[in-house]
């Protein structure tokens, strides 16, 4: 569990809406910047990235729900552009399998595009900066920084989902007159307790951080070593 | 997340689903999420939860499998109804239960439905390269899978992951991983030439088969407005939310006679094309 | 048989150099193909076949030497020429890139442009030629070996190629499949005059599909050309070039060592056939003396 797969039905309407409609910009945006590429060069490398990070949910390293995502890596090996519709097209597979909601794979996208986007840029930062042989420590470094704020943008849009007006519609805020009378009023006055929530996903994520960095910072390594050109900046 | 099962499944199942249009499967998977969206009442989500485990029943796959596979979404669900928690049991099983009927809905159509069938339903909306891409994911994550496959047998036989040594593991489970990334590359090198010698012009798929809508579209269609219409009642009716308990009621005697019904005529798990 | 034929593939002292520095260099005898005419060739992995199929189809783009399919440079004007060209690459799976059987098929069709009755019509037409239209509904990852590389020919000649290249096309296929697989191609290129470069390292294949044979060298040299029967007979030079000689090529090598001539016999019958009637005749010589 490097970053969490929202599910379906626990965040209110607006924000999955909003969700939608910034992803749909994002991949607009991201559309429009490799329109100069040939439809016949992308469509192959968004795929076997694509298959190529699904693959990679389907190895469990740890029991549960710790899996590699390789969205850093896509990140690297695509460019940003690219990543982010790949990892579009992730999401929309994976929520087929019930792996993240089909209704917010908008704000996933968000999310995880964000590591892979992010992934990308720390990458090249670090590579100036350290100018490090292996590339491993600037993979892995980029890959924990970008985990780490990818989970603060879901952070941040839990906790906006929580102050918005229209919390009512929020799960644990039921409308009046709406439920079984059992589970109706006390709930009204409660929403995600966000600090407790913040606390849990920071006391689970670290470890999947930690997992994903390293693994994401040897297969740099390795792929360094046997085929320099496919991390080089040019490539993406 | 066992792709190769679930499309397995979907592939080679012939339940009253497998015969249904996808286009019918996911219009019935919306409404069946509109209605975990808009419900909050314990009671409804469960009896949904019941019906959509009544119809895996019916469509003879391996229930437990795929209830299992539907149930991932449950660990991030528990987080946020850890960070909900108000003492009362029903409300965090309110937020489980809300991600578990979305993801076995979504589950139901993709394990009853092949992939392409249904990339090419919501074909119409999607930008080109997404649409591409989408089809090209498809095609090459059984690829992947093959050689993953492999590839671990591979690292397995040659003492690359063994018990009790876990840093090495990790390191050729990296390395393997990478080597999965330079062989990807490759055969996405391989499709470009593919695509050039065959004159790609933006269009791998020839837009689906033509299916015809029949009885079973009806019956999936109907499941579906049933569920979306209870829940849109007792939303709207905050007098009829007590009546919620019956309906779960019968879902659960449904589920029940479904499944003897199902061992009686000795049809469990066995629905598969020859 | 090449001489009588209108020439549509000729390449003259082609070379060509990966991103490695390795060179290939196609030079020796030049390098022909007839309208109609079968082609194979043979030569050992890494002898430089499929990079020659390669630029043949335009994928790589020659570093020296002159090129020309069907009147056209492929490297440049591939697009002129590519509905008159089907090709079934090495690893038919990567060939199969469309979500269904169908799909597949009818790729080639559809992305040229061609109506949607006159597509079906085409794909329904193959699909019962090559007897495969149980699977047109089949996803491509459950197919066999043999039925995929079924798929992937169907849907090389859905477009009724002028110009067929098939590299390794018997690869993991089972010798029943792979006898069906000949008599398919050899129906195809009787009945539509489709010509066609075939690369393998199946010798037992060889003379049931071919017209010419080239044997290619390490490095690209062309080190031979003939009829199958003029290649297999020059044991010496196959066995230069890394080639295994067929073992009927080798049983008449042998004999001839011994003394015995005889014309050599490609295929089992044949060679029974031959020694049956060398046995009688020498025995009726020794009867008469």
């Amino acid at each position: 569990m490097s970053h969490m797969h929202i599910p379906d039905g626990v965040l209110p309407v607006w924000i999955v809406t909003a969700g939608w409609v910034v992803t749909a910009l994002l991949l607009a945006f991201c559309i429009r910047r490799v329109s100069s590429i040939e439809l016949k060069r992308k469509v192959p490398l968004i795929g076997i990235i694509s298959a190529l990070m699904i693959v990679g949910m389907t190895l469990e390293i740890v029991p549960i729900a710790y899996h590699i995502n390789l969205t850093v890596l896509a990140g690297i090996v695509l460019g940003p552009a690219l990543a982010f519709i790949s990892v579009f097209i992730v999401d929309l597979i994976i929520s087929m399998f019930g792996h993240g909601g089909v209704t917010v794979v908008g704000l996933n996208t968000i999310i995880i595009g964000a590591e892979a986007v992010l992934g990308y840029y720390l990458f090249q930062l670090f590579r100036e900066v350290m100018a490090n042989k292996s590339m491993f420590r600037e993979a892995a470094l980029a890959a924990f920084l970008s985990l780490f704020l990818g989970t603060s943008i879901m952070l941040g849009i839990v906790y906006a989902s929580n102050v918005s007006p229209e919390k009512v519609e929020s799960i644990g805020h039921l409308a009046p007159g709406t439920g079984s009378d059992s589970n109706g009023p006390e709930l009204l006055e409660n929403g995600i307790n966000f600090p407790r929530f913040a606390k849990t996903v920071f006391i689970l994520c670290p470890v999947g951080w930690i997992l994903e960095s390293v693994i994401t910072g040897l297969v740099v390594k390795y792929v360094f070593r046997v085929r320099p050109d496919l991390i080089l900046p040019e490539r993406a | 997340m066992d792709v190769s099962v679930i499309d397995y499944y979907a592939n080679h199942g012939s339940s009253f689903l497998h015969g249904a249009r996808a286009l019918s499967k996911i219009i019935f998977a919306g409404l069946v999420i509109a209605s975990v969206v808009i419900s909050n009442s314990f009671y409804l989500l469960l009896a949904v939860y019941f019906s959509l485990i009544t119809m895996v029943v019916w469509t003879r796959l391996p229930v437990l499998k795929i209830v299992t596979i539907a149930a991932y979404p449950a660990i991030f669900a528990l987080i946020f109804a850890a960070a909900s928690w108000n003492g009362n049991w029903l409300s965090a099983g309110v937020i489980v239960l809300k991600a578990l009927s979305a993801a076995l809905a979504m589950v139901i159509l993709i394990v009853t439905t092949p992939y392409p069938d249904v990339f090419s339903s919501i074909d119409p909306v999607l930008p080109r390269i997404i649409r591409e891409g989408l089809l090209l994911t498809y095609r090459s994550l059984f690829v992947l899978l093959e050689l993953t496959d492999n590839l671990v047998k591979g690292l397995r036989v040659r003492g690359g992951l063994t018990h009790g040594r876990y840093i090495k593991n990790v390191v050729n489970f990296s390395s393997g991983i990478g080597l999965l990334l330079v062989r990807g590359l490759d055969i996405s090198e391989k499709f470009y030439g593919v695509l050039n010698v065959r004159g790609y012009s933006g269009r791998i798929s020839g837009g689906g088969r033509h299916e015809k809508t029949g009885v079973n579209d009806f019956t999936a269609l109907l499941i579906g407005a049933l569920i979306f219409g209870a829940a849109l009642v007792i939303k709207m009716n905050g007098e009829l939310s007590a009546y919620d308990r019956y309906i779960l009621a019968v879902s659960l005697a449904v589920l029940v006679l479904s499944t003897v019904y199902v061992i009686h005529t000795n049809t469990w798990g066995r629905a598969w094309k020859k | 048989m090449g001489e009588s034929l209108e020439e549509i593939v000729k390449i003259k002292d082609l070379g060509f150099k990966y991103p490695d520095g390795t060179t290939l260099k196609f030079d020796g005898r030049d390098f022909t193909v007839g309208r109609g005419e079968r082609v194979v060739m043979l030569g050992p992995n890494g002898s430089g076949k499929s990079t020659l199929l390669s630029l043949l189809l335009g994928l790589l783009k020659p570093s020296e030497g002159e090129i020309e399919v069907l009147g056209v440079d492929p490297s440049i004007d591939y697009e002129k020429i590519r509905e008159k060209i089907g090709a079934l690459l090495q690893n038919v799976d990567l060939q199969i890139i469309a979500p269904r059987v169908w799909d597949d098929i009818s790729f080639s069709p559809r992305n040229y442009g061609y109506k949607e009755e006159e597509t079906a019509r085409l794909v329904e037409d193959i699909l019962k030629k090559l007897e495969i239209e149980h699977l047109k509904d089949k996803v491509p990852h459950y197919l066999s070996g043999g039925e995929k590389t079924k798929v992937g020919l169907a849907g090389a000649l859905v477009i009724k190629p002028e110009l067929l290249i098939l590299d390794e096309p018997f690869e993991h296929i089972d010798p029943a499949c792979r006898t069906e697989l000949i008599k398919l191609l050899n129906r195809v290129n009787k009945e539509n005059g489709t010509a066609i470069i075939l690369s393998t390292h199946n010798m037992n294949t060889v003379p049931l599909i071919a017209d010419t044979v080239y044997l290619i060298a390490e490095g690209g040299n062309i080190a031979g050309k003939g009829t199958p029967k003029e290649i297999f007979s020059q044991v010496e030079t196959l066995s230069k070039c890394h080639i295994e000689p067929p073992i009927l090529g080798e049983l008449f090598s042998a004999l001839k060592k011994q003394g015995v001539e005889m014309d050599i016999s490609l295929t089992v019958d044949e060679a029974a056939c031959t020694i049956a009637n060398a046995m009688v005749l020498s025995k009726n010589k020794t009867g008469l003396g």
